[in-house]
């Protein structure tokens, strides 16, 4: 993948995480590049839905609280998992990452997903 | 009635359910493998405690996907019967099979204790008092929608909740923060339940409890109630 510098990258998700988060995950991926052309990168960020009890973001929250920072007013604990794929069908890998974000990945009772999608875009 | 003992990479409750179902139920039970494909005309299938592939990603989240869960699944929709304890319940809720999730405890601790335990909804054993049986977990926070769980209190299909010694249901005899004090629900046509708790440890006077033979009795008596 030919690495094209942020502003130019098309299709951008809309996130709600803070443009500083954003910024370091982008830059964090930029720093491996993909090996062909004909590889995908699919970086999943899952976490908590809005209003779910996040007992691990509370702990969190009040551990930075206690290192001096008392402004912190919210913290929220997720995952994320970066995954690498080869092949010609590139539509086909999209929507199958999308079933199985839905099955395994994240449990829509609790969690809500977002992908970033690196390569092989038109 | 012929029971089955599933044994997931990481499962360690499973002696414990098979000698209960042995020895004190005194039933046929085998052991099933996760990479099995069929369930040997069990009736009974226990899902049981433990950690299933490591509670990677989602305690049960894996599990689910085992190719033991499809013949389970199957028995499911044919009106079988299904007990999940622990890491079970958690495997029966990544299913579908059972409603809502199992969070990380409020508390933020994996709670190893003695709980009391009220019965609802399980004649006769609801007018009797509290039960005494031990829970051992880090996630069992029940949680769900408010729609959701309206809807499993309207058909009556808490099974036990988390009391004091005298049958209060509070928040200080709640141990991981589930919503309405739920320690175990069951499907709607009762024949699948799902516990935190483990009856199986709390089977023999040694063991500092026989609670947990009531359970199961309450269990089998409504497996055979509700066809």
């Amino acid at each position: 993948m030919v690495d094209r510098p942020i502003s130019k990258r098309r299709s951008l998700p809309q996130y709600h995480y803070g443009s500083c988060f954003r910024l370091l995950l982008l830059d964090q991926i930029r720093k491996h590049h993909l090996h062909s052309v004909n590889m995908m990168r699919a970086t999943v960020i899952i976490t908590p839905k809005a209003g779910i009890l996040d007992p691990q973001g509370i702990a969190i929250q009040n551990a930075i609280s206690q290192l001096g920072m008392s402004c912190v007013k919210n913290a929220r604990m997720g995952k994320y998992i970066q995954l690498e794929f080869e092949g010609e069908n590139e539509t086909a890998t999209r929507s199958k990452l999308e079933e199985i974000c839905r099955d395994l990945l994240s449990n829509p009772v609790i969690e809500e997903y977002q992908i970033i999608w690196e390569g092989k875009t038109p | 009635m012929k029971w089955a003992v599933v044994r997931f990479p990481g499962s360690n409750c499973d002696q414990d359910v098979y000698y209960t179902i042995r020895y004190v139920l005194k039933e046929p039970v085998i052991y099933l493998w996760h990479k099995d494909t069929d369930l040997q005309q069990a009736d009974i299938v226990v899902l049981p405690g433990g950690f299933s592939y490591g509670d990677y990603l989602r305690c049960g989240a894996i599990a689910r996907f085992s190719p033991i869960m499809k013949p389970i699944i199957q028995h499911a929709q044919r009106g079988g019967g299904i007990i999940g304890i622990c890491n079970g319940f958690q495997i029966l809720c990544e299913s579908r099979l059972l409603p809502g999730v199992l969070l990380r405890n409020r508390c933020l601790t994996f709670r190893c204790e003695f709980v009391y335990l009220q019965p609802v909804n399980l004649p006769p054993l609801d007018q009797s008092p509290p039960l005494r049986i031990p829970i051992a977990h880090g996630e069992g926070c029940y949680f769900d929608t408010p729609e959701k769980i309206h809807t499993l209190e309207q058909q009556g299909r808490v099974l036990f909740r988390y009391c004091d010694k005298n049958g209060n249901i509070t928040p200080q005899s709640n141990p991981n923060g589930s919503i309405h004090n739920i320690a175990a629900i069951c499907s709607e046509n009762r024949r699948i339940w799902g516990m935190m708790p483990h009856p199986e440890r709390a089977c023999e006077p040694a063991l500092g409890s026989t609670d947990g033979i009531q359970l199961l009795r309450a269990f089998c008596e409504q497996f055979s109630t509700y066809q």
